[in-house]
C-alpha cells in the first residue's frame, strides 16, 4: 500500500490541466463559431420573412387603394396582410355634435400641408358650394368665421407655421396669409412673425390622437386679420424651422352641421404584412386632389412667371 | 502490492471523453461554415429578389405585361447556380374579389446550397393608380 501511495504522489496532474485547458479553448472557439453560423442563419430567415411580410403589406395597400380593404393572403409564400382603412376623413358628425379635427401625419420643414375648406368632389361647384347635380352628392362646405389650428409636438424644436388661405373675394379667389411663432425669441428675431396670437405652452393639447404644443384661432377675435371671409376654399400649411418632423391638425369650429364641417378629404390605410414571426406595418395617408407644391410660388407670386 | 502498469479507469473515461468532445467539435465545423454560406446566400437572393420588385413598382402600370421574364441582376451570378424569374400576371379572382385592374406579381430566386435547392418567393400586387403610379 505504501508503494502505490508513493506512486500517485508522483504525478505531477499536467497533463489533466493541460488536456483541461486545451479542451476548454476547443469548446470556446468551436461554440462560438456554431452560434454564430445560427445566428446568422437565423438572422437572414428572418430578414426574408420580413421582405416577405413588407411586399405583403404593400399588396394590402394596393388592394385598398383599388377599394377592397379586405386585405391579401399569398398562401403560397406564407404571407399576409391586413388592412385597417379609415374611409374619408374627417367624418361628418351627427347633429349637435363637434366634428373630429382632421390630423395631419408630421410633416418636415418646410413640407406643405393641404386642408380643403369646400368640397373637392368634382360635383360641387364653386364658389358656392352647390351641387351640380343635387341627387349624387350633399356639398360639405366650412363656412364659419373662425377656425382652429394645433400644430408641433415639441417646446424645444420649435416649429414656426405659415397659413395660406385661399377664398373667393367676389370677383377672384386670392390668398391671405399668416405666419405664426412660439411666443419665444429667435436669433436673429423674428420679428415678422405673429408671436402673441398662438398659445404655445408645454403641457400642449390633446386633440384626437396627438398632442400639440401650440393652437391658433384663425379668424379669432384678436385675428389682426379679422374674421374668416367668406367663399372658403383651401388652407395650405408650412411647418417651418423644425429640425424634426411634427404633427398639424385643424378643427372646425362649432356643433356639426354641414357648413360647420370641414369636408371629408383624407383616408388613412393602415396595412400590416405578416409573414412568420415578423409583421411589417405600411401606413399610407391619402388626400383627394392636391395642388402641386409649386402652387404657392407660382400661382400667388407677385409678378408675373418668367422662364 | 505489486506495482500497477496501464491506465485507471478515471484516465480511460477522461481521454475517450476528450477524444469524443474533440470529434464532435471538429464534425460540426464543416456544417457551421456551410450555415455561414447558406446565411449568405439567403441575404443575397433577397436583396436581389427586393430590388427586382422595387424594379417593378417603379414601372408605370401600363407597362406591366403579363408573362414570366428572367431576372437579368448581375449578382445572381455570385449565387451557386443562381436563377430568378419575374411572373406578371393578372390578379386571380381569390384574391382580388372586386376584379380590380391589378398585377400580381411574384418574384423567384433560385439557387442551390450543396446540392439542395434553395429559393426565395416574394409577391405583391401593383394596382392602376396605386403607390407611385
Amino acid at each position: 500500500m505504501k508503494k502505490k501511495y508513493t506512486f500517485y504522489m508522483n504525478e505531477k496532474g499536467q497533463l489533466i490541466l493541460t488536456l483541461v485547458l486545451v479542451m476548454t479553448v476547443a469548446l470556446a472557439i468551436g461554440l462560438s463559431v456554431v452560434q454564430k453560423s445560427l445566428v446568422d442563419v437565423s438572422t437572414s430567415t428572418k430578414v426574408e420573412q420580413s421582405s416577405r411580410a413588407f411586399s405583403a403589406a404593400e399588396a394590402g395597400v394596393e388592394k385598398a387603394l383599388r377599394g377592397d380593404s379586405s386585405g391579401v393572403n399569398f398562401l403560397e409564400n406564407k404571407s399576409q396582410a391586413a388592412v385597417l382603412d379609415s374611409g374619408l376623413l374627417p367624418v361628418v358628425a351627427a347633429a349637435n355634435k363637434r366634428q373630429d379635427p382632421l390630423e395631419y401625419p408630421p410633416l418636415t420643414k418646410e413640407d406643405v400641408a393641404q386642408i380643403w375648406l369646400a368640397d373637392p368632389d368634382s360635383n360641387i361647384r364653386l364658389p358656392g358650394c352647390t351641387a351640380i347635380d343635387p341627387s349624387k352628392h350633399a356639398p360639405v362646405c366650412y363656412t364659419q368665421n373662425s377656425l382652429e389650428v394645433y400644430w408641433g409636438n415639441s417646446r424645444a424644436d420649435r416649429a414656426a407655421i405659415e397659413l395660406t388661405l385661399v377664398f373667393y373675394n367676389g370677383t377672384q379667389y386670392v390668398p391671405r396669409k399668416w405666419y405664426f411663432d412660439h411666443p419665444e425669441t429667435r436669433t436673429p428675431p423674428n420679428s415678422n412673425f405673429n408671436q402673441t396670437l398662438p398659445n404655445c405652452n408645454d403641457s400642449g393639447f390633446t386633440v384626437g390622437q396627438s398632442n400639440y404644443k401650440c393652437k391658433v384661432i384663425l379668424g379669432d377675435a384678436t385675428d389682426p386679420a379679422g374674421v374668416l371671409p367668406s367663399g372658403l376654399m383651401l388652407i395650405r400649411a408650412r411647418l417651418l424651422y423644425n429640425s424634426n418632423d411634427q404633427p398639424l391638425a385643424i378643427w372646425a369650429v362649432g356643433t356639426t352641421e354641414a357648413n360647420r364641417s370641414l369636408p371629408p378629404q383624407a383616408r388613412n390605410i393602415v396595412s400590416t404584412g405578416v409573414s412568420g414571426e415578423t409583421q411589417r406595418r405600411v401606413r399610407l395617408f391619402q388626400l383627394s386632389k392636391v395642388v402641386p407644391p409649386y402652387f404657392d410660388y407660382a400661382i400667388f407670386s407677385a409678378g408675373d412667371i418668367i422662364k | 502490492m505489486r506495482r500497477q502498469r496501464g491506465f485507471s479507469l478515471v484516465e480511460l473515461l477522461l481521454v475517450v471523453t476528450t477524444v469524443g468532445f474533440l470529434v464532435i467539435l471538429l464534425a460540426s465545423v464543416p456544417n457551421a461554415l456551410n450555415l455561414f454560406s447558406k446565411s449568405k446566400n439567403i441575404s443575397l437572393a433577397r436583396e436581389i429578389a427586393t430590388k427586382q420588385l422595387e424594379d417593378q413598382r417603379s414601372l408605370n402600370y401600363l407597362n406591366l405585361a403579363n408573362g414570366q421574364t428572367d431576372i437579368t441582376d448581375s449578382r445572381i451570378s455570385l449565387l451557386p447556380s443562381g436563377s430568378g424569374t419575374i411572373l406578371v400576371e393578372d390578379c386571380s379572382s381569390a384574391i382580388c374579389t372586386n376584379g380590380e385592374n391589378t398585377k400580381h406579381i411574384t418574384v423567384t430566386v433560385n439557387w442551390k446550397n450543396g446540392s439542395k435547392n434553395q429559393n426565395i418567393v416574394l409577391k405583391t400586387l401593383i394596382s392602376e393608380g396605386g403607390i407611385n403610379q
